[in-house]
């Protein structure tokens, strides 16, 4: 099976619209305290990750390498991710449904943002032909979902800590929202540093250096030492509350610098193929 | 000794060392290293500090990662890591066998022991040996007790051995073009060698015989190999080949195939005077049929510009390994273009002055030759950082304990030892299972 040009943008853009809709049910089932408007909301986008996963097999196969050489697959396949562990999230944590209201929406704009890049089919450099590639670029994406959704977290902890009024008295208690957070930001350090590993065997295989201080190197290592004393500020030190939402917060904006902006302004490797 | 122990291992130490390590490596990102600036950006942004030149010129901050004193803050940061491990292990054992009972929530009262290890099992929780029957614990996973040393240690041991690896190693690189041979005492193209390691020396003279690239569907290069011969001082030829992702291995050498290879073209051009200069100028090898590999501007001993070139896999466009690429060469005055003519192979044409021709073209391949001693302590590292990091985040040990009442039943308690609110459900459920039947 193969689809034209126009076909593929069509579908996506299909997939956007059901993502959004699936934002708005799970927007207004949070708003109204409507169970079941929720549970359509995720049924939806159910079926927007089913046709976006067919979109991105399509897309696999006509390239011959996997969505992470054009920025138009780089974010479509972060939007898949976050919406897959959104899913995965909520069928095994039932408490944080209410995640959906700001993880869909950041979903969907990033594949609204895909779709206005350049689409044209980028060359696979030999030395991506490995394995240990697509371990680390994997990796990173499960970790910016898992970093996507404890954010979210420490924003609803910041909103209802402010007012407790509202739809935000639907959301779980302070004590709930924290403990996640803070459960999320292990599992994003976890699978941030095991794709950086990862990352580094590659190197090594291809270019005979596991380490070479490449900008985008340095800036993840960066991010993944800010989590670390992150984690242990609140392991440690008893940081907690309002303030540790803050403090992730940060390290969740600054993992967002590490992936779109440095990976793509610095004269490093990863620029190379990522413009 | 036990102060200075207690120091090393203090969390503000901890927390000291990681957050000065990030604020290093930002450093590193804002003022430009010799290893990865580019050309001119070094020498501007000194231009525009000149205030603050006295303190990184003292540091050497244009040149950090291969500083003695980075060296010794890792090797530091390793050393605390490693002990604080030690105190781990010892803390990880104690806690596996502690009765935290006091400090743990009441789960259910008056339940049979049968009872209670019957729910511990069904929710995954196993029995541990304890010292009679007066206290039972019950634990999930409790291998997660070490997850943290596991990772921690793993730390340390990557850490060091990347020094080890940093001080130790040495690599070279060269290019090769297809029947060229290059001998050990003829300089790299570049080496490094760490600050304990002597330079590196090719064991003996590498002749690179052939360049085969193998195309996919789509006109990719799906594999590059090189086929070389090393010749040992004693006369022995060795066959050797490298390939892009699979690495040739001689004695205690690693020879990999870098991603720059394609067509050298040899060219003669012929002056105005009568004079011939023959050069051979290679090319990255296009990445499509419609694209263009390019070469570096290269200079010359009798003309005063730049000659560079770019070519196309095939001249009619239909084959990557048509064997009739299409040359097109340049005469540069700095960034401005002098003269420009397209060859192919035997074909002549007029550059600026010079009549030139296209005599052959071969292969040319870029390897580079590496020795690094400890790379494996490196790679357990990681594997012990990966294992511990998944044990310690993905499974935090859960605790259940029994207490004896009068009656023989027991009082039982639940606890995590981590993320406490995540695993509320949980201990829901074994509550429930655990009043089951009760009133």
């Amino acid at each position: 099976m193969t689809l034209s040009y126009m076909q593929m943008v069509a579908a996506n853009w299909a997939v956007v619209l059901m993502y959004v809709a699936a934002a708005v049910f799970a927007i207004a089932g949070v708003q109204f305290e409507k169970d079941s408007l929720e549970r359509v909301g995720f049924r939806i986008a159910s079926a927007g990750l089913a046709l976006h996963s067919v979109l991105i097999a399509l897309r696999w196969r006509e390239v011959g390498h996997g969505p992470y050489m054009a920025p138009s697959e780089v974010l479509s396949s972060d939007a898949w991710m976050i919406v897959a562990g959104l899913l995965v999230c909520r069928r095994l944590y039932p408490r944080l449904k209410a995640v959906g209201v700001l993880a869909l929406p950041a979903a969907f704009l990033l594949l609204a943002l895909a779709q206005f890049y350049d689409p044209g089919i980028r060359s696979l450099p030999t030395t991506f032909r490995s394995v240990w590639l697509i371990v680390h670029i994997a990796l990173y994406k499960i970790s910016l979902a898992t970093l996507v959704i404890g954010c979210t977290l420490a924003i609803f902890y910041l909103m209802k800590k402010r007012s407790d009024a509202g739809w935000r008295q639907r959301l779980p208690s302070l004590e709930v929202l924290d403990s996640y957070s803070y459960r999320f930001a292990g599992f994003g350090f976890i699978f941030w540093t095991i794709g950086m590993l990862a990352g580094s065997i590659w190197a090594y295989q291809s270019w005979g250096r596991f380490w070479g201080w490449d900008p985008t190197e340095t800036w993840s290592l960066i991010t993944c030492l800010t989590i670390a004393a992150y984690l242990h500020l609140r392991r440690f030190f008893g940081l907690r509350g309002t303030l540790g939402a803050w403090c992730f917060i940060g390290c969740f904006v600054i993992s967002v610098l590490t992936l779109f902006v440095m990976a793509t302004l610095s004269g490093s490797i990863h620029a190379q193929y990522f413009k | 000794m036990k102060r200075l122990k207690r120091l090393m291992t203090a969390r503000r130490l901890s927390l000291g060392l990681i957050l000065g390590s990030a604020a290093l490596l930002y450093l590193s990102t804002v003022i430009p290293q010799q290893v990865e600036a580019a050309p001119g950006a070094l020498a501007a942004w000194r231009a525009g500090h000149r205030g603050l030149l006295w303190l990184v010129d003292l540091l050497r901050l244009h040149n950090i990662y291969a500083q003695p004193w980075f060296a010794a803050l890792n090797l530091f940061a390793a050393l605390s890591l490693a002990l604080s491990s030690w105190d781990q292990f010892a803390a990880a054992r104690r806690r596996l066998a502690a009765d935290g009972s006091s400090a743990a929530e009441l789960c259910a009262e008056s339940v049979p022991l049968e009872k209670l290890y019957r729910a511990a099992r069904a929710h995954g929780y196993r029995p541990l040996a304890t010292a009679g029957a007066e206290r039972v614990k019950c634990v999930k996973y409790p291998w997660g007790y070490f997850g943290n040393l596991l990772l921690h240690l793993g730390i340390a041991l990557a850490i060091f051995a990347s020094s080890v690896v940093a001080l130790t190693g040495r690599q070279g690189s060269l290019v090769l073009v297809e029947g060229e041979q290059r001998e050990p005492q003829e300089p790299w193209l570049a080496s490094e060698a760490g600050a304990l390691a002597a330079p590196l020396r090719l064991p003996g003279g590498l002749r690179l015989n052939r360049v085969r690239v193998g195309f996919d569907r789509l006109n990719q290069a799906s594999e590059v190999t090189s086929e070389l011969t090393l010749t040992e001082p004693g006369g022995r030829s060795v066959p050797l080949s490298a390939a892009i992702n699979r690495i040739e291995r001689y004695g205690n050498l690693r020879i990999y195939h870098s991603a720059q290879y394609g067509d050298a073209f040899s060219l003669t051009l012929t002056g105005a005077d009568g004079a011939a200069h023959t050069v051979k100028i290679a090319v990255q090898q296009p990445v499509s049929l419609a694209e263009a590999g390019y070469s570096d501007d290269l200079a010359t001993a009798w003309s005063p510009y730049l000659l560079s070139a770019k070519s196309f896999a095939d001249v009619k466009g239909r084959s990557m390994t048509s064997g009739n690429p299409l040359v097109v060469l340049r005469l540069m005055n700095g960034a401005k273009e002098v003269a420009r003519t397209s060859l192919t192979l035997g074909a002549t044409g007029t550059l600026g002055e010079y009549r030139v021709r296209l005599d052959g073209v071969e292969k040319w391949a870029k390897l580079i030759v590496v020795d690094l001693k400890g790379m494996e302590a490196v790679f357990a590292g990681f594997a012990v950082i990966i294992l511990g990091g998944l044990i310690h985040y993905l499974m935090p040990p859960r605790e259940l304990f029994g207490v004896r009442e009068a009656d023989g039943s027991y009082r039982v308690y639940w606890r995590t030892t981590a993320f406490g609110e995540c695993f509320a459900e949980e201990r829901d459920r074994l509550a429930a299972a655990l009043r089951k039947g009760q009133r």
